[in-house]
């Protein structure tokens, strides 16, 4: 019996490959989101107003993740929005190599955003690099205040915070103290919009900050 | 009806297995399919590459640790590994899994408390700036083999 020192990263593989393809994505000056959220925060409304809002200002490809159905992928195509399906059958995330697989078809000289939804879920899908450059939570008035303190790590890793469906906040009992300062302790440098798909309120300022973002994308300045 | 266990055969992940009041099994095929399942997998494949490096014959103990946030519930993770590990050279291994606390850290005067549900303020100095302070590794410190 002996014992062999390794102290090796578990999710490295991963790891690995998300930095290779971050890097291709970046060749190609393409700026990348996760977007992670429980199942009917509203990703894929929001999704469809940032496409139609953007459609003159960048070329956006959406890829869907759903454990099953090409339902939300055919909503976004009905709306001119680019959208690939990828279907699980019963995996709670999606990982790099996914992702990677997906994009083998897709000319990515055509493209400067890419917007990953994620499968509906607090859990898995955070362990996973897809090779974004941000990665967003979409969390929704509906489902509580308590959200950053009961996902912590879903808030931890996130860069942004859509506070989606605060045109229901008169109806429920959700705190934007509460959850601020929830989110906050978990990542004092997580940056917020609050957003409404029925008002259309927010969607404007998160829209402008991609393309900011994009403008301003070091993958871009690099090559300028 | 309560979740029981996850059910699976092999590599193959089938879904959750469930046991109602009077004891029936009733087995949801591809339920959601936990990611310690592809973790365990993950886990196998790096001892098989380590394996054609050093040239064990069986592994015995692997020894795990992980940051606070590493997002790996212990059981599940047992339980998983118990579903793929067969045929393998780590067919016997236990798992040892040694996850650091929870802490949240007060970026006022650097206070430190255990657990994520401390106070909303510092009870140190009052400041409202604490935060979660935890990594979210998972990493394979060792093999034992023979």
């Amino acid at each position: 019996m002996s014992e062999i020192q390794m102290r090796k990263n578990i999710y490295g593989r991963n790891q690995e490959l998300a930095d290779q393809l971050r890097e291709q994505l970046h060749a190609h000056q393409i700026m990348t989101l996760n977007m992670i959220s429980s199942p009917g925060s509203g990703k894929t409304s929001i999704i469809e107003l940032t496409g139609e809002r953007l459609k003159d200002s960048l070329r956006m490809l959406v890829i869907e993740g759903d454990v099953e159905t090409e339902r939300d992928a055919d909503r976004l195509r009905q709306r001119g929005i680019h959208a690939i399906q990828i279907q699980t059958h019963g995996a709670c995330h999606l990982d790099v190599t996914m992702i990677s697989e997906k994009l083998a078809s897709v000319n990515l000289a055509q493209l400067d955003l890419l917007l990953i939804e994620n499968v509906g879920n607090l859990i898995c899908p955070t362990s996973f690099d897809l090779a974004e450059d941000f990665r967003v939570i979409v969390s929704s008035t509906t489902e509580g205040d308590d959200k950053p303190v009961k996902y912590p790590k879903a808030f931890h890793t996130a860069d942004l915070c859509l506070i989606n469906k605060i045109d229901l906040l008169p109806y429920t009992s959700f705190s934007m103290e509460e959850f601020e300062v929830g989110a906050r302790r978990a990542n004092n440098h997580l940056q917020f919009f609050r957003t409404s798909c029925k008002t259309s309120e927010g969607i404007d300022s998160w829209c402008d900050w991609l393309v900011r973002q994009w403008r301003n994308h070091p993958s871009r300045i690099s090559q300028e | 009806m309560g979740t029981d266990s996850d059910y699976g055969l092999g590599d193959r992940f089938l879904g959750k297995l469930y046991l109602t009041g009077k004891k029936r099994i009733c087995i949801l095929l591809y339920g959601e399919h936990m990611h310690e399942l592809s973790i365990a997998q993950e886990i196998l494949r790096m001892i098989s590459s380590e394996q054609a490096r050093q040239g064990f014959q069986s592994v015995s103990r692997i020894k795990l640790r992980a940051g606070a946030l590493s997002g790996i519930n212990p059981r599940s993770l047992q339980f998983a590994f118990e579903v793929v590990r067969a045929d393998t050279c780590a067919a016997r291994a236990e798992i040892e899994m040694e996850v650091e606390p929870l802490e949240i850290l007060c970026r006022t005067c650097g206070h430190r408390m255990k657990g994520e549900h401390g106070p909303r303020n510092c009870p140190q100095c009052g400041s409202p700036d604490v935060m979660l302070d935890a990594r979210t590794y998972f990493e394979i410190v060792s093999l034992e083999v023979t």
